[in-house]
């Protein structure tokens, strides 16, 4: 009997394991009324965080949290409570609370609207897990911030920023019978790691980072010597006139504009409204609606993207309603994201095309050297920082590149530039694409404990993406900063 | 154990993680009340809100629950409630209370029963009041009484003159402001005799008016409200032979109207009191008899009646499904379709046709892909669905005609489906001329015996005692008439 806290605060396990989660959901049926059907949802998640700057560690943390969810279904009438604590005591008030609310609402249900059945969604992907991830200490990680803080110090520079690793599981019952079956257990691990080297006057600044279910694919010794190699050969950089240059995109600094790009795919309904969406075609008179781009070329031939839920590179663990979706086909606008209602009322379709954040783009076959030795006289951008919307219909976006911005000239890097602003839109930009290279996951900053959701869904959401870098004509830095 | 041992283990212990308390507080705390500490208007209102609150909690009402007369739906507030608003109002001194927050004041106040001092206060407030004043205290004053439980007519009443009498004689905007606004409570009352008479004044004031002056901005903007809140709804009433005008005569009455608003006579509804035309379905569908395990019946075409149906009181209804928002929080087996409109339009349908037998409820619905969660397979699938959920399941003791909405698919990725026009909706034109059809709303109409219309509106609560009146009118006048040729 639980009658004290469950054993799993105390112990080193970083989340609630089957075990526990069985206890909890016994427990939970045994303090029901017998009458009517429960739901349970247990969540948790655990995370480890290393910041620093400066050269000095400012924080090391591990955290973790449950959240379990119950709703009792009486009469025609639900009640549901969400709560982290598990004792007895907690629990036993927090069914009651749930079993009164479900009969207070049974009252309106009994003469509510009859259940018409709700789609049974295909569940796919798989667990993105590595157990590298969930069994990293924080020993290890301060061990690499200190070979970071080093290897700054002895180079004469400033460095700051986090190492997390976390770990979330989730495990929902909906039968009658309590049983937790493999199908509503859900897992994932989340690595990510995001550092700045800087020269101590302003005079230079370099950045890398990379994010990853599994800890063995974040090379961090690279990422740090990266960001070190990067911040030394942006020192000292040259001021020239802004205007429309050749620019290479680094993969960080692409997915800034694949992101944008994606994010107009994210409501089909939207598109659909009026000429406000960037995907907007016309409207038609006759059949009184708006058309979209839908079937039509928005962007270059070589851009593909798609989002693919047994891809372990941006896919997410199993899911209902998941399925691969093409974006965008050779440059085809074929899918936009689209929600159950839209599905009937539209449609007539019972499958939702939900909302990804996670996607990828095919790559090509460019190496980021030749690149570099077909380009008479341009830029390489190592990511962007503050992009804002400037005018929704032509996703015209402004921003500033930041850490590192280099001047290619006859084929080689000359000189290290003195940031711009830019003034830019994907749609532009991708379609005066010159070459791609190879396609990477880049860092998409993504919290363990929000990939949690909400108390009302059940899956787990992080953000993975893999983008090419990218070389385009034309690109548009508006005005010089002083920023480096 | 020596002293250093002690002090040792109480250090230990200190440095151990305390468990935290059981979490145990999921359900509201009741809401005592200690009156003695409280010194402010704002902590007796707080009380008031969170009694009431509770009470609304404890004994929700739903439409399914109301009595059919439904003013005795505001009914006194609880004890509990009104105890609270007296013991707190008892600490201050009402004659001395600045009058800056009057409307806070006037709530506890009448909720307390304390009547005759709220009557002073608007007394005390309405001579210090200036024209620019005015606006926020008149529709303050009127959304608190309207809201007031039991309604006060009479103390309103009283109001209303004092207010009247310090307003100028010829600033016509705050005389229909006012008048306006009694029109709006005694409808809210279902006082039909009363709103018509402050229509008359409203007419009045307008006919003796300047033209110029009525077609002022702020004049003519509030006659527009008006207008659209409650001159059209008053055809309705106009048709009740209990009211001494005649639709005939209201609208000869609005033609004037009109003409000197410059506005066009065809925004009235002038297929009210029209014959209407008969409706067209591809499938029908009837109750059987509440004992039977399935609900309906499928009418075969050379059975089908031609609706409305002459000779009888008939009750149109216009089902859209999409009047249900629904739920989708759990996709297994706890969704719902929830939409209050549908529900309260099916309720009242069934209580007409428990109250009035003699009457016969047509619902008509258009196919539309689907239904809640359910998509259908195709039109006739679609059609026993609406059979089963509209006259199964809410039990309504009528006919289904269903109409299958031609469509078309959209080619290439696009693939929506597009509804094109139903014969009816393009028979059936809504009163605002536009392309708008009754197949997307969820309006009610009731026709005579002669198949003409004598009431359109959602049904909702309110709505509900007006609809009841008029068809009882209705039927006493046919039966007197039969009476005499008889």
């Amino acid at each position: 009997m639980l009658n004290k806290k469950l054993a799993y605060e105390y112990d080193d396990s970083r989340l609630v394991d089957i075990d526990t989660a069985r206890k909890v959901v016994d427990l939970i049926y045994s303090l029901s009324q017998p009458m009517g059907g429960t739901s349970i949802s247990i969540r948790s998640w655990h995370a480890t965080g290393q910041r620093w700057s400066r050269n000095r560690a400012s924080m090391s943390s591990d955290q973790r949290d449950i959240r379990l969810s119950i709703s009792r279904f009486i009469d025609g009438g639900s009640g549901s409570v969400t709560t982290n604590q598990v004792d007895r005591a907690s629990l036993e008030s927090a069914v009651r609370y749930a079993e009164e609310r479900a009969i207070y609402m049974s009252v309106a249900a009994r003469f509510s609207d009859m259940p018409l059945g709700s789609p049974d969604l295909e569940v796919r992907g798989k667990n993105v897990w590595s157990d590298k991830t969930y069994n990293r200490t924080n020993k290890v990680n301060g061990e690499l911030v200190s070979y970071i803080a080093r290897k700054s110090e002895a180079a004469s520079m400033l460095s700051a920023g986090y190492i997390e690793t976390g770990s979330a599981n989730s495990y929902s019952i909906y039968n009658q019978d309590g049983k937790i079956s493999p199908e509503s257990t859900a897992m994932v691990t989340r690595a990510m790691c995001s550092m700045t080297i800087r020269e101590p006057r302003g005079n230079g600044s370099g950045w890398a980072g990379n994010a990853s279910f599994d800890l063995g694919e974040l090379p961090l010794h690279e990422i740090a010597d990266k960001a070190l190699d990067k911040c030394i050969r942006s020192i000292n950089p040259v001021r020239i006139e802004p205007g429309r240059y050749t620019t290479i995109l680094e993969p960080q600094a692409s997915a800034t504009f694949f992101n944008m790009l994606t994010l107009g795919f994210a409501r089909r309904v939207n598109t659909e409204r009026g000429p406000e969406s960037p995907f907007y075609l016309d409207y038609d008179g006759q059949l009184d609606i708006h058309r979209s781009k839908l079937g039509l070329r928005i962007v270059d031939p070589r851009i593909t993207i798609k989002h693919s839920p047994e891809d372990p590179l941006v896919g997410t663990h199993p899911t209902a309603g998941m399925r691969d979706i093409l974006y965008v086909n050779q440059g085809i606008l074929n899918e936009m994201a689209y929600q159950e209602g839209y599905a009937r009322e539209e449609l007539v379709s019972r499958y939702p095309q939900p909302v990804r954040s996670s996607y990828s783009v095919m790559g090509g076959t460019v190496t980021m050297n030749e690149m570099i030795e077909s380009t008479e006289r341009g830029l390489i951008v190592t990511r962007f920082s503050d992009p804002s919307l400037v005018q929704g219909s032509s996703m015209l976006y402004t921003g500033l590149t930041r850490d590192g911005l280099w001047l290619v000239e006859n084929g080689k890097i000359t000189n290290a530039v003195r940031n711009f602003r830019w003034t830019e839109s994907p749609l532009f930009i991708l379609n005066n694409l010159e070459s791609l290279g190879l396609a990477v996951p880049i860092f998409e900053p993504s919290e363990i404990r929000y990939a949690l959701g909400s108390s009302s869904t059940y899956h787990l959401s992080l953000n993975n993406v893999v983008v090419p870098t990218i070389k385009v004509k034309d690109f548009s830095f508006t005005s010089t900063i002083d920023a480096i | 154990m020596n002293l250093k041992k002690l002090i040792l283990v109480l250090f230990c212990s200190a440095l151990l993680p305390i468990p935290a308390a059981a979490q145990t507080m999921f359900i509201n705390p009741a809401p005592l009340v200690d009156f003695s500490h409280y010194k402010y208007l704002e902590e007796c209102n707080g009380a008031i809100g969170r009694a009431l609150s509770e009470y609304s909690r404890k004994h929700a009402i739903y439409t399914d629950t109301l009595p059919y007369v439904l003013p005795d739906y505001r009914l006194r507030l609880p004890d509990t409630v009104v105890n609270i608003a007296k013991k707190c109002s008892e600490k201050f001194n009402i004659d001395t209370v600045p009058l800056t927050h009057i409307k806070r004041w006037a709530t506890m106040l009448l909720i307390a029963d304390r009547d005759m001092e709220v009557h002073s206060m608007y007394a005390r407030l309405w001579d210090t009041l200036s024209p620019q004043g005015y606006e926020e205290h008149f529709q303050a004053m009127f959304d608190l009484y309207r809201s007031a439980a039991p309604m006060r007519l009479e103390a309103l009443q009283m109001l209303y003159k004092l207010a009247m009498d310090k307003i100028p004689s010829d600033s016509v905007l705050w005389r229909l402001f006012l008048e306006h606004n009694m029109v709006r409570v005694y409808r809210a009352a279902n006082d039909s005799m009363a709103s018509v008479a402050h229509m008359d004044s409203i007419f009045n004031i307008i006919s003796s008016a300047d033209s110029a002056v009525i077609n002022r901005k702020d004049v003519r903007g509030l006659i527009g409200i008006f207008i659209f809140a409650n001159l059209l709804p008053l055809n309705e009433v106009a048709a009740l032979d209990s009211l001494r005008i005649s639709t005939e005569a209201y609208k000869n009455h609005y033609s004037g109207f009109w003409q000197k608003l410059r506005l066009p006579l065809e925004y009235l509804p002038n297929w009210f009191n029209s014959e209407f035309p008969a409706l067209k379905s591809d499938f029908s569908y009837r109750s059987t008899n509440p004992n039977d395990s399935k609900g309906y019946i499928e009418v075969p075409k050379s059975d089908t009646v031609s609706y409305p149906v002459s000779g009888k009181i008939t009750a149109l209804a216009f089902f859209d499904p999409k009047c249900h928002s629904f739920t989708q929080a759990d996709r297994r087996n706890f969704s719902y379709l929830q939409g209050s409109r549908c529900r309260q339009q099916m309720t009242a349908l069934r209580r007409l046709k428990e109250q009035f037998p003699e009457m016969e409820i047509v619902l008509w619905a258009k196919t539309y892909g689907s239904l809640g969660f359910y998509v259908a397979s195709g039109p006739k699938e679609e059609a026993d669905t609406l059979a089963k959920y509209m006259l199964e399941f809410h039990k309504i003791n009528g006919t289904l005609l269903v109409s299958n909405t031609p469509t078309i698919i959209m080619p290439g990725l696009d693939q929506r489906r597009v509804d094109l026009p139903s014969d009816n909706d393009l028979a059936l034109v809504s009163p605002d001329g536009g392309r708008a059809v009754f197949g997307g709303s969820e309006m009610v109409l009731i026709f005579d015996q002669d198949k003409r219309v004598i009431h359109f509106s959602i049904i909702t609560g309110p709505e509900y005692g007006l609809v009841h009146r008029k068809i009882a009118t209705v039927l006493e006048r046919a039966r007197n008439k039969g009476d005499k040729t008889h």
